[in-house]
């Protein structure tokens, strides 16, 4: 069971989120295809045939400077990890 | 919460179950609708008082068959699922006007799976998801698409937000103190009162 009260301001906290940080980019399964998505948009950025080329692919924006960090997902549509 | 926007679910609450309920609630969510489940798992009468009321007070119902079969060579199959969907079905055929309007989708694993051993569910609404998040959502909005007539968002926008919203909860939660497991076994009303609110700022609500 949890071990705090998930109050108003923790619900408020989460949902403030949802405005999306343009600044990060998500790595998602679409079908058997993996996208990279920035957050809150609504079009990928990028398609590909694994979630490796994937991050690969979302490591090389970091790198560049595009985007601040890169949340890769599982399958299962939690986190496996984010990468800053 | 309105009766005609109340969806009453049916389905199994173990973990093997999770990663596919919670997409369910979401996409529930997503569409404006209150999703109805019975936090109280243990047998009895006032689970099925609880159960009964549910139905009562819900237009649409949704009901995952798929693990109602024996999941362990021996075991006896769950009969609770087909149960509920016996109480849900009676209470459209002998309600009033009202409960006359019901509608419900049944789902199951694999096509034809349960009209093979429960030949009297033919002719309802089924679909199938292979244990499969985004097949899932996408059979759960192709549904709700065909019988409310509105021009929704797709399967893909839905999952993609999904994705979205696990790490926003999860980021903060973990935060809070809370483990993977704690976030985990979130009672779903909670997880409900999250998902509702954070959909809400998503659009702009």
């Amino acid at each position: 069971m949890p071990v705090k009260t998930i109050n108003q301001d923790i619900i408020h906290s989460i949902a403030k989120l949802a405005k999306g940080d343009g600044s990060r980019v998500h790595v998602i399964s679409r079908g058997a295809k993996w996208i990279i998505k920035r957050e809150g948009g609504s079009r990928a950025l990028g398609i590909y045939t694994t979630q490796g080329k994937a991050v690969s692919a979302a490591q090389s924006y970091i790198q560049k400077g595009k985007y601040r960090a890169a949340v890769v997902h599982n399958v299962e549509g939690g986190v496996d990890r984010t990468i800053i | 919460m309105p009766f005609e926007t109340n969806v009453f679910i049916n389905c199994p609450f173990d973990k093997e179950y999770l990663p596919l309920l919670r997409p369910l609630l979401f996409t529930i969510l997503y569409f404006d609708l209150n999703p109805q489940i019975s936090e109280t798992r243990d047998g009895g009468t006032v689970r099925v008082e609880n159960i009964k009321q549910l139905i009562r007070q819900s237009k649409y119902s949704i009901h995952d068959l798929s693990r109602s079969g024996s999941m362990l060579a021996g075991e006896y199959p769950r009969f609770n699922m087909p149960f509920e969907l016996g109480l849900d079905i009676g209470c459209k055929v002998y309600g009033d006007k009202k409960r006359q309007s019901k509608v419900c989708l049944i789902l199951e694993q694999t096509p034809y799976q349960y009209q093979r051993v429960l030949s009297d569910i033919a002719g309802q609404d089924i679909s199938h998801h292979n244990n499969d998040k985004q097949k899932l959502i996408l059979v759960t909005r192709n549904w709700f698409s065909r019988i409310s007539g509105k021009s929704l968002d797709g399967p893909t926008k839905i999952w993609e937000n999904y994705n979205e919203f696990s790490d926003n909860m999860q980021h903060v939660l973990s935060l809070q103190g809370l483990s993977n497991d704690d976030i985990n076994e979130l009672p779903f009303t909670e997880f409900i009162k999250i998902a509702r609110q954070w959909l809400n700022t998503r659009k702009g609500i």
